[in-house]
């Protein structure tokens, strides 16, 4: 769904609010503290990809539309533009891109061929992005993954944060977390209160 | 809390991304209406509640969410097999 | 009395406390425990016992201590049950006894009924249930402890997971060592050191004082750990003055360290943890706990100043302090010496008590004896003797002969002021027997050991008998080889060789039990339960022969000490009046938690708003900005209602109500479950989950579907939307998103994989703002120009896209309260300027934005049913009259159709739902109340209520039993009215459609 031309009541544009918008401190910010930063990544698009059991077809298909490869079991693929392909499971597939390039992606939902499907979840993901030596030590309060030892760069692991279901990995030693918009200020609201102690 | 290994994810997770979910095997019957009250009720009601090794149906809730297999002790809780689902049926089961 | 000229490093003598203990006040040190401090103000009596209320003193010195239970400060930063042995003293420290040992006591007062009172005593006695209950309430107040905290515990409490290659449990010798082995020899292992006291090193300080070796060994291994631990990217984890108490499955671990015990720790606006709870995961675990020391058993053994003798020496070479002045060590093993060596090292005079046969020359003999101790061997005491405070002892000769203990000869009396035992040593197991692992005895220890292979895990040091120091190491090398090589990190692990005297203490006589001393009143096994030998021996005879019955039979190891010095000693009596084998008789199960938990460290920052996510829709500022009150539904908060000022809940849900049906009403309906469906075989999907036809529903049309489960029962229900042939958009209830989701996603991998279609939630991606009311359509017409609202064009359940706003919408004409009404979806970055914009617009209708209470209401007035709160699982399609909404000819058997013709579900008798109405209009039934008939018994009870503004009257919904052929019936609803008590209300049994019966009003005016 992308933004038409307003022509409205009040001819006021429509605002667009992040999902942290509320959240986030005049600088932008989360978390702003010695060695632990957070901070909201926006601008980007998030669609799902279903696919089919047939892997050839899939893989042509990721190809053909996307430019990309799919990856394996918690795996990311990367493309052109920052694009970026998830595993989440053997049947479905983020695909994280800049917001400009959703409605170009999202036109080639009616060309996906029987078995597959995709759907627009940008709105319903915020992005995270954790940097500062203090990182880990601060979602081991809440996460019980193992992310010093288990999270390399390249891949993506699906887990909870407290009782929040989240999507983590790492990009150029930076930490990145997905979070469902409607879990957005109780993770908030945990990290928050754990970094004092900190 | 203890750990499974996810056959998808390929991975060992904590309990908690998991949730179980019955005693595997248990097909849904192809043709309802040609059974009677008690076959009927036998596969909504009963299970076989075994006390040793147990295959059960688990599924990785916060993580890939797909269903899969595993063979677990009932007295221990030691978890002896995973399998993904139909990978393994009542048929070739151990 | 604290020793003069005491120089440590535990010990801070130029820091001064000040303390209350009991309404006195005292001073102690920086490093000091409130026990140490105590008895460095020689305060010798600490509490009362649990059943007899007797006077007891301090035994030990950690967490076996089973006597000198405290309760800590006031308020918010009460702590119940503390064992003064585990308190760290600090300034302003204030502390009561548990059952005070100063004030007049009953139960001390009956003592000479106490020979009446033995195990059991209370349940024989108090069988009958009548009497018990006259009873209960002042037993309960003469025993127990503490009382239970009234206030809200002020603390904060961390959780934190950890991962590691290799966890240690203990940091004495063994654990240090183990913990470098492994370091040493990896590069990349992680490495976590658990240890319960504030110093690493355990038992070895007690050997400072006669072995100066020891002293260069712990400060160049702490010395090593550290520069581990200060390394960048650090390997090791310490973590000190924390419990390791309970050990599940997959070496999964869980830890309570304490930072304070009591003193506050706000820092600046920053409120420490008190407590932090670690969760540790580890591939290998080496355990190195230690033992605890087991008292020697005589008659009146529970005098206060009776204690254990490795804890006499630890308060004197750790603490500086001792109890007494005149001491006596008795026992059956060598570390009595050692004892009494270091205690008259300090010019305190002492004498050694050795049951063991006379002609023992070892060295360490020898040494006592060169340092003016005076050594009785082959002796044992049958009696101490006191009043409340132990003044002297009795003791006879003693031989074994054959197998058993004989006393011989005439008794004599000797002089003490504090007598100190030393029965053996207890490994201590428990951790490891957590989860299901078995100890076996020993007959060369006497102990119970850990088993011998146990996968993952190793066990060094005095846990598993290694008793000399030295050995220790060597062992706790050995054992971190083998942990290497199990890691991978090494391929064959190096085994040093022990010496010969590896058993060191644990090298005792037997347990000294003979029946003359067992057949004695008052020989205490138990301290905190004052169980005795007796009891044991009175359980036995009653049948009760297994360890676990006698456990229970007696309360023997109830406390919370959890028998840590009277359990091992339980055992070898029970085994003893058994006459068997100590291995036959075997231990009880050790469960988790080792030690106390307080509640508070278990929920760690999960509590309050934490407790349960607090779950938002896009559109949460505007409520809050409109002064919305908010209701918890799942986990969502949701707008209740919106009190304008001076409103109450009742007033504000009349206005809204009245405001949706006469004009135009706002609502957000984003919490509802929403679940994208797409594939060739989506209809067919449909079709199978709900109770109703799906194959035919053109696109751009929605329609209401019913779904059950397996046995016939009502679990959801919701709109789902047509987008094309392949698409579809599936709503549920807000509470049941997930459930569904999940049940859905069941069927399809593990019965319908063959079914062509794809499920994703999208509840998080639209927002959804609702506009009710007659109205709408003209609000509708403002907000947004392509699309056509004219009736006949833009029916009733259908869909169209359009831009409300400029944004892209989806618009389904749906209606939850029968008036006109259009949802607009949109993606959720855009629901809060759509919600404002909405409002904006339709102030020249007077929209009224309603909640959750007023949406219940509208729905109830024409007769659709909430499920969750009209059904509750056990409700058929046909128990809530809707049979219009089963599809006869579906051609695959529908999820719940096979049960709807079981017998059972068919019965006339069944729970239907009816509408009722109370003959006094005025009065609005609780929900909750019953149906009774003429017996007073239940038949039913209302599920919903309210009063209904736009009829002014109320309304109900119920469950009733055979309702729907009960129409017009009266019946009798039982309510509890504020002033009048129970009344019972009439009511007409009706149709649950209250309103708008021929459903006229969905299409408007126009």
């Amino acid at each position: 769904m992308a933004m038409t031309n307003p022509i409205t009541v009040e001819n006021s544009m429509p605002e667009f609010r992040s999902i942290f918008s509320s959240l986030i401190d005049e600088d932008g910010y989360l978390i702003n503290q010695e060695h632990l930063n957070c901070r909201e990544i926006t601008g980007k698009s998030l669609l799902v990809l279903r696919t089919s059991k047939d892997s050839k077809k899939n893989n042509k298909a990721a190809k053909e539309f996307f430019n990309i490869q799919l990856p394996s079991s918690l795996g990311i693929s990367t493309g052109e533009n920052d694009a970026k392909c998830f595993w989440i499971s053997p049947d479905e597939f983020w695909l994280l891109n800049n917001q400009q390039d959703k409605e170009n992606l999202v036109g080639k939902i009616k060309l996906l061929p029987e078995g597959l499907s995709m759907t627009d979840n940008s709105a319903a993901y915020g992005i995270l992005e954790f940097t500062g030596e203090n990182t880990d030590n601060l979602l081991a309060r809440w996460m019980s993954y193992d992310l010093s030892g288990s999270l390399k760069e390249g891949k993506v692991i699906s887990t909870t944060f407290g009782q929040a279901p989240v999507f983590v990995y790492r990009e150029n030693q930076k930490l990145l977390m997905m979070v469902r918009h409607s879990f957005s200020h109780y993770v908030v609201g945990l990290f928050q209160d754990s970094a004092k102690r900190i | 809390m203890f750990l499974i290994d996810c056959p998808y994810c390929k991975e060992s997770r904590d309990q908690n991304e998991f949730s179980p979910a019955g005693e595997a095997f248990i097909a849904r019957p192809q043709n309802p209406e040609e059974l009677s009250d008690d076959e009927w009720a036998d596969y909504v009601f009963y299970r076989t509640n075994h006390k040793g090794d147990h295959w059960e149906q688990w599924v990785h809730t916060n993580g890939c969410r797909k269903y899969f297999l595993v063979k677990r002790s009932t007295i221990s809780h030691e978890i002896l097999e995973v399998a993904a689902f139909g990978e393994v049926t009542s048929e070739n089961k151990s | 009395m604290r020793l003069r000229n005491h120089n440590n490093d535990h010990i801070d003598q130029s820091e001064s406390l000040s303390f209350i203990f009991n309404n006195r006040s005292y001073k102690g040190y920086k490093g000091d425990t409130l026990a140490s401090a105590l008895i460095a103000n020689d305060v010798l009596f600490f509490a009362r016992s649990f059943k007899y209320g007797r006077k007891r003193g301090l035994m030990g010195s950690g967490v076996e201590e089973p006597n000198a239970l405290v309760s800590l400060e006031i308020g918010g930063r009460y702590t119940p049950n503390l064992k003064a042995t585990e308190v760290m003293l600090y300034d302003g420290l204030s502390a009561v006894s548990s059952s005070n040992p100063n004030s007049i006591d009953f139960r001390a007062i009956i003592k000479p009924l106490h020979r009446f009172m033995p195990a059991g005593f209370y349940y024989k006695t108090f069988i009958k249930q009548k009497v018990w209950a006259l009873v209960e309430d002042s037993l309960r107040s003469l025993s127990g402890f503490s009382k239970a905290p009234t206030e809200k515990d002020e603390d904060v409490y961390d959780h934190i997971f950890h991962h590691a290659e290799v966890l240690i449990v203990g940091g004495g010798v063994a654990g240090i060592t183990a913990a470098l082995e492994v370091l040493n020899n990896s590069k990349t292992t992680r490495v976590v050191l658990v240890d319960e006291r504030a110093h690493l090193g355990g038992e070895l300080f007690n050997e400072f004082k006669s072995d100066d070796s020891a002293i260069s060994w712990h400060r160049g291994s702490i010395n090593k750990l550290l520069e581990f631990k200060n390394e960048a990217n650090s390997r090791l984890k310490l973590l000190s003055r924390s419990t390791a108490y309970a050990w599940y499955d997959h070496n999964y671990i869980e830890v309570l360290q304490t930072n304070a015990t009591g003193e506050s720790l706000f820092a600046g606006s920053t409120q420490g943890a008190r407590k932090v709870l670690h969760k540790i995961r580890a591939k290998e675990v080496i355990l190195a706990t230690g033992a605890h020391e087991r008292p020697m058993l005589f008659e009146t053994n529970d005098l206060a100043n009776t204690m254990l003798s490795q804890s006499v020496r630890r308060y004197l070479n750790e603490f500086g302090v001792i109890s007494g002045k005149n001491v006596i060590l008795y026992g059956n093993n060598d570390s009595i010496y050692s004892t009494a060596i270091d205690i008259k090292s300090n010019e305190i005079n002492c004498k050694v008590i050795d049951v063991r046969a006379s002609g023992n020359e070892s060295e360490i003999v020898l040494k006592a004896i060169k340092s003016g101790i005076e050594v009785l061997q082959g002796y044992a005491v049958l009696k101490a003797h006191g009043t409340n405070l132990v003044k002297g002892i009795e003791i006879s000769k003693v031989e074994m002969q054959g197998k058993k203990w004989m006393l011989i000869g005439s008794s004599k009396r000797l002089n003490c002021d504090l007598l100190a035992s030393s029965g053996g040593f207890n490994p201590v197991v428990h951790l490891d027997c957590h989860c299901g692992a078995k100890t076996f005895f020993d007959d060369d220890s006497q102990a119970f050991l850990p088993q011998k292979e146990r996968k993952n895990r190793q066990v060094c040091g005095s846990v598993s008998a290694i008793g000399f120091w030295k050995d220790a190491v060597i062992d706790a090398k050995n054992k971190a080889q083998l942990t290497l090589v199990s890691l991978g990190e090494v391929k064959k692990a190096q085994q040093g060789v022990m010496s010969e005297n590896y058993l060191d203490y644990f090298n005792a006589s037997q347990f000294f039990m003979p029946i003359e001393i067992l057949n004695r009143p008052k020989v205490f096994i138990d301290m905190q339960n004052d169980v005795t030998t007796l009891d044991v021996a009175l359980a036995i005879r009653e049948g009760y022969r297994s360890i676990e019955h006698i456990k229970r039979y007696t309360a023997m190891g109830f406390g919370t000490d959890q028998g840590k010095t009277g359990n091992i000693n339980g055992i070898a009596v029970a085994a003893e009046f058994l006459d068997v084998p100590l291995s036959e008789v075997g231990t009880t199960t050790f469960r988790p938690a080792y030690t106390g938990v307080d509640f508070g460290a278990m929920a760690g920052r999960e509590v309050g708003g934490f407790f349960d996510p607090q779950r938002y829709t896009a559109i949460h500022d505007s409520h809050i900005d409109s002064g919305a009150e908010f209701e918890v539904v799942g986990q969502w908060y949701r707008p209740w209602y919106y009190p304008k000022s001076g409103e109450d809940m009742h007033q504000a849900v009349n206005r809204e109500c009245l405001a949706v049906r006469t004009s135009l009403g706002m609502m957000d309906a984003s919490t509802l479950g929403k679940i994208d469906v797409q594939g060739g075989d989506a209809r067919e999907f449909l079709s199978r989950v709900y109770t109703n036809a799906w194959m035919k529903l053109a696109p751009g049309s929605c329609r209401y579907g019913l779904m059950c489960n397996e046995k016939g029962m009502i679990i959801d229900d919701g709109v789902s939307t047509c987008i094309n042939d392949n698409h579809f958009i599936m709503t549920t209830t807000t509470g049941g998103a997930a459930s569904v989701y999940t049940t859905l996603e069941m069927w399809l991998q593990t019965e319908w994989d063959d079914l062509d279609v794809h499920l994703s939630s999208v509840t998080d991606q639209f927002a959804t703002v609702a506009v009710v009311g007659p109205n709408a359509r003209n609000l509708m017409k403002v907000l947004c120009q392509d699309v056509d609202f004219e009736r006949d064009n833009f029916k009733f359940m259908q869909w169209r896209p359009g831009t409300v706003c400029g944004v892209d919408a989806r618009i389904m004409r749906i209606s939850f309260s029968g008036e006109l009404a259009y949802e607009i979806n949109v993606e959720a970055n855009y629901g809060r300027y759509i919600w404002d914009e909405v409002a904006l617009a339709g102030k020249q209708w007077n929209i009224t934005p309603y909640g959750t209470e007023s949406m219940h209401v509208l729905r109830a007035e024409k007769g659709y049913i909430i499920v969750g709160q009209d059904t509750d699982g056990s409700m058929t399609p046909m128990d809530v009259n809707m049979n219009w909404i089963l599809a006869k000819d579906k051609p695959f058997s529908y999820i719940g159709r096979r049960s709807f013709s079981i017998s059972a579900l068919n019965s006339k008798d069944r729970f239907q739902l009816v509408g009722l109405l109370t003959k006094d209009e005025g009065v609005v039934l609780p929900e909750g109340s019953h149906i009774i008939n003429n017996n007073r018994s239940s038949i039913g009870y209302i599920t919903s209520s309210y009063y209904s503004p736009i009829l002014g009257r109320s309304i109900a919904m119920a469950q009733l039993k055979g309702g729907l052929s009960k129409m017009s019936e009266t019946v009798l609803v039982k309510i509890v009215q504020e002033k009048q008590g129970l009344k019972e209300i009439p009511c007409e049994v009706s149709s649950s459609v209250f309103y708008d019966i021929q459903g006229e009003k969905v299409d408007g005016n126009d």
